[in-house]
């Protein structure tokens, strides 16, 4: 930090919390009422809460009742109100309803201090009532809160999306029951399995309810939409703050999951459904997306983002693969297309004129001679020989246009050439006919048109040949072609 | 350029119900290239130059062929070009038809100097590829202009107008199909008869070959296993042009190895053509190939080349790559090879009949932001030689952009031609992505080339060669593109 802003910084720093702090002491809620300071005050709980027994009555009492004490001279002024709007809590629990079957029951041993109090603790040392006690009615010898049957859960708790009032920061921090970790609970037959409803109506479990909403499940699950158990739930962006996150199955890392997975998604793709929309396959099949693929969801509103594929090139992908590609393209075209586009093979086996090549190095052009005599790839896979070769050495002057004696001398590194290319000639012939047409050949080599010097060498097949394509022999020899 | 206007204006009429991927783009550079002019004195003005060999009065050397005259080469003029493209690049679908596809792959190019001097600048519109293509179930069917990439499509006929249809059983992973129409030229996407194939106004046929082939193919999870039959005939004549037989294997017996091998034969000459095989092994951080490869030309029978028996060579191949350190990368690789006997006898004149290829390569990420790059390579063959040194570094201050300078030097002596000739280049580039569908690139390079040779023959002609290019992706459908960044974690509202 620069020396001269630094303290400055700092100071401005300080207000600003000073302010915030300030601000958050005056607009903060009041503080909670002290039950074991008015012990002495109060005999009876119904006295500010008569709306726990009583129909009409209210839960608590009003503010201007404090001030009968609280008036600044017997006590000092207090800031308290009764709570506004509904309770900060996911909790469904009606006293008076209750309390009505506490009396239908004729049940007079139950007061207010056993859900609200410790046994045995002192009058008025109140405190919330706890999940214990009320599975200690609600679900007779299970008393683990988060262990409840599914059924139990919506005997207490309100859906999440109907507890309006508990603010996000507390639903970041509801436990996770022991379920949640065990293992396969993220797995087929897990989570999903127990998420179907239980109860004679339901569409989804309530104990999922309870802690989540919809908008929770369809973060991961993009087949949301098509999921009745996720579509039964309410949407609430609280539910977000439960934070999972997603890890890959245990088959994604195999070795030869890139071969397999294919394979494994089928024909419906409904292993991958959960996680993956069609364009994860897109990533990578950018050219025609497999069947599989296609019966995935596409991305929309509505569905997660699901899990993300990043398309790189698979292992055999070597440095330098673009020259060695050919045989294992060849066998397996169906391979390639998978992830190319007709693009990717004709930017290379049909170059654009005006564009820089990719596939050759810068320089070139000077190079090429070395490659091109020997084919160390084989040119004429994406060049043809006359539109290519022969205009650009036309161009050059390298094209012998009249006869070879008129570009006689070009190949001067070696003295008596002319009479002693033929070696040159079959083992280069490719490169010849960059340069020479026909005729410069036939001047010599014709029987008709020529000398008659036979360039017939090893492997020639004249019987063959004459099946084929007799216009061949008649070329040079006429219609006197010599029979073996 | 026409034809990329005309589609962007027509595309959004298309029926809403269309679903479309169009990429534009268009690419320009200019280049230059030099030659050599032939020239010729009487036979009488000839002097013996100052190694004892005939030269001309004004000092190049001379070759005298007994008819009056001597002949040599003088520099040629320095060639200047500017070859310029658009192209498109058309995908329809949701025609109403379940598995119908339009596809149009279209080229227009020319060279803004009007002297065409860059090959590939002639004729200015060409249709790459442009076909329907019908998939349900098994089959494919494809009806239009077609490039075959296989084994004998690529780097034989290459291309057709026609049909194409195979129909695959998916259990048994059995694969079988035809295609029949009329070739193009091997290489291009210009049918034979056409003038830009014939540049030095030789022999070619007058109508185009017919051409027909059959396919039958194995694939299952460890083998990949193709054959393909095809013969071109000449329609004026009825001969045969070609007919050629090839098979292709892809074995992936253990993981993280990898065989590939294939073979062709020509039916028509009776010889067998290339063949290559190559065992392939992808390990942790280690790459290695080994090869052989047995290569002979190949020659339509519409030319007499075939008949002036030229020899195959058989080489053996190698590489290796690996990465050290995860941001270091090596690579290297070699080749040796020799041909077949050539069964001629020419006690005058003797060329190599074997050579070699060694190349290496570095590339360092010092951070995801710098990049160096570094190779060499040497290679002695038959007819020419060349050796190297060439470097790169590139900067990426963000995914949208990278520039790069580069440079290096090339020596490349010819076997049958004095010459020397060598090269010096530097230069730069940039890369930008502007938007997620549209990119462009520029890239300035000066090269000092220079062909040396004691006599006044040699020559320089250095050069700046610009390139500029941009692409546009457009398109209905979101399957296509670079997708957003995914969220592993929920995230927090």
């Amino acid at each position: 930090m620069n020396a001269r802003i630094g303290p400055a910084a700092l100071v401005l720093s300080a207000v600003t919390l000073a302010a915030a702090g300030g601000a958050g002491l005056r607009q903060g809620p009041p503080p909670p009422f002290d039950h074991p300071q008015h012990a002495k005050l109060f005999v009876s709980c119904a006295t500010c809460h008569a709306g726990a027994t009583e129909a009409g009555g209210t839960m608590m009492p009003r503010a201007e009742s404090c001030v009968s004490c609280h008036d600044g001279r017997v006590e000092g002024r207090v800031q308290w109100g009764p709570r506004l709007g509904p309770r900060a809590s996911n909790i469904r629990f009606d006293h008076r309803r209750h309390d009505e079957i506490r009396r239908a029951r004729r049940d007079t041993s139950e007061t207010c201090a056993d859900c609200h109090a410790e046994r045995s603790a002192p009058w008025m040392r109140v405190r919330g009532p706890s999940a214990p006690q009320c599975l200690s009615c609600h679900t007779p010898g299970r008393t683990e809160h988060l262990a409840a049957p599914d059924t139990a859960c919506a005997s207490c708790h309100l859906p999440l999306s109907r507890a309006t009032a508990v603010p996000k920061e507390r639903v970041a921090k509801f436990p996770a029951p022991a379920t949640h970790a065990a293992t396969g609970f993220m797995q087929t037959g897990g989570h999903g399995a127990q998420s179907e409803p239980t109860a004679p109506g339901s569409r989804v479990a309530q104990s999922c309810a309870t802690c989540h909403a919809r908008d929770f499940c369809a973060a991961c699950h993009v087949n949301a939409p098509e999921m009745a158990t996720i579509q039964a739930l309410e949407s609430d962006a609280r539910s977000l703050t439960l934070s999972h996150e997603l890890k890959a199955p245990a088959t994604h890392a195999a070795k030869d999951f890139e071969s397999r997975h294919g394979a494994q998604a089928g024909r419906t793709g409904a292993s991958c459904a959960t996680c993956h929309t069609q364009e994860s396959c897109a990533t990578c099949h950018r050219a025609a997306a497999p069947r599989s693929a296609l019966a995935l969801s596409p991305a929309g509103p509505g569905r997660g983002i699901g899990a993300r594929t990043i398309r790189k090139p698979p292992s055999s992908h070597a440095p330098g693969w673009e020259a060695r590609h050919a045989p294992f393209a060849a066998a397996s075209m169906k391979n390639c297309v998978s992830c190319h586009t007709r693009d990717s093979c004709l930017s290379c086996h049909r170059p654009d004129a005006a564009r820089r090549g990719s596939y050759h190095p810068a320089s070139y052009l000077t190079r090429h001679p070395a490659d091109a005599y020997s084919r160390a790839s084989s040119c004429s896979d994406c060049h043809n020989v006359g539109e290519f070769c022969q205009s650009c050495h036309a161009q050059a002057g390298l094209s012998a246009r009249r006869t070879l004696l008129g570009a006689g001398g070009y190949h001067d590194g070696k003295r008596q050439f002319f009479v002693g290319h033929g070696q040159a000639a079959r083992q280069a012939l490719e490169s010849c006919v960059s340069c020479h047409v026909e005729r410069d050949c036939l001047t010599c080599h014709s029987v008709i048109r020529g000398r008659g010097f036979s360039p017939h060498g090893p492997g020639f097949d004249s019987e063959r040949m004459l099946r084929k394509n007799p216009q061949l022999c008649i070329a040079c020899h006429g219609t006197a072609i010599p029979r073996r | 350029m026409l034809l990329a206007t005309g589609a962007l204006g027509v595309l959004p009429t298309l029926a809403p119900a269309q679903s479309w991927r169009l990429r534009f783009d268009a690419s320009a550079q200019r280049v230059a290239f030099r030659g050599i002019t032939p020239d010729s004195v009487s036979e009488s003005q000839v002097i013996t130059g100052p190694t004892g060999g005939p030269v001309s009065p004004d000092g190049f050397a001379v070759t005298c062929s007994g008819d009056g005259f001597c002949r040599y080469f003088r520099a040629g003029a320095l060639r200047r070009g500017v070859p310029a493209s658009a192209g498109t690049d058309l995908t329809l679908w949701g025609l109403g038809i379940a598995g119908l596809r339009l596809r149009v792959h279209a080229r227009t190019v020319t060279d803004l100097t009007g002297d065409r001097v860059w090959p590939g600048t002639s004729p200015s519109f060409r249709l790459v590829e442009g076909y329907a293509e019908y998939a349900r179930e098994g089959l494919t069917a494809k009806l239009g202009r077609l490039l075959e990439q296989s084994r004998l499509g690529s780097a034989g006929a290459g291309g057709l107008d026609g049909i194409h249809a195979t129909y695959r059983w998916t259990a048994p992973g059995l694969e079988l199909g035809g295609y029949a129409g009329w070739g193009l030229a091997r290489g291009t996407v210009l049918p034979v008869t056409s003038p830009a194939v014939n540049p030095l106004a030789e022999f070619q046929p007058g109508r185009r070959q017919v051409v027909a082939g059959a396919l039958a193919g194995v694939h299952r999870r460890s083998l990949d296993l193709e054959a393909e039959y095809r013969r071109e005939v000449d329609t004026f004549t009825d001969y045969f042009v070609s007919e050629r037989f090839a098979v292709s294997l892809q074995a992936r017996p253990v993981h993280a190895l990898r065989v590939g091998a294939g073979a062709d034969y020509d039916l028509a000459q009776g010889l067998w053509g290339s063949a290559d095989a190559t065992i392939a092994y992808s390990g942790q951080g280690v790459w290695a190939t080994l090869g052989a490869r047995h290569y002979r030309p190949f020659f339509d029978l519409w030319t007499v080349w075939g008949v002036f028996s030229p020899v195959p060579h058989n080489g053996i191949s190698g590489s290796i790559a690996a990465n050290p350190l995860s941001n270091v990368q090596l690579q290297a690789r070699a080749e040796w090879f020799r041909y077949e006997d050539t069964e001629t006898s020419t006690p005058t004149v003797t060329v190599e009949d074997r050579g070699w290829r060694w190349g290496v390569d570095a590339a360092i990420t010092l951070n995801p932001r710098w990049r160096i790059e570094a190779g060499g390579h040497r290679e002695l063959v038959p007819g020419a030689a060349s050796g190297g040194v060439n470097g790169r570094v590139t900067w990426s201050p963000d995914e949208a952009l990278k520039v790069s300078v580069q440079g290096g030097s090339l020596e490349r002596p010819l076997e049958l031609r004095f010459q020397d000739a060598g090269v010096n280049w530097a230069g730069g580039a940039v890369d930008y992505r502007i938007a997620e569908r549209w990119s462009a690139g520029l890239s300035v390079d000066r090269y000092w080339e220079s062909r040396d040779r004691p006599d006044p023959a040699a020559f320089d002609w250095n050069q700046w060669r610009v390139s500029a290019r941009v692409s546009l992706t457009l398109g209905s459908a979101a399957d296509q593109w670079v997708l957003p960044p995914g969220k592993p974690r929920s995230p927090t509202p």
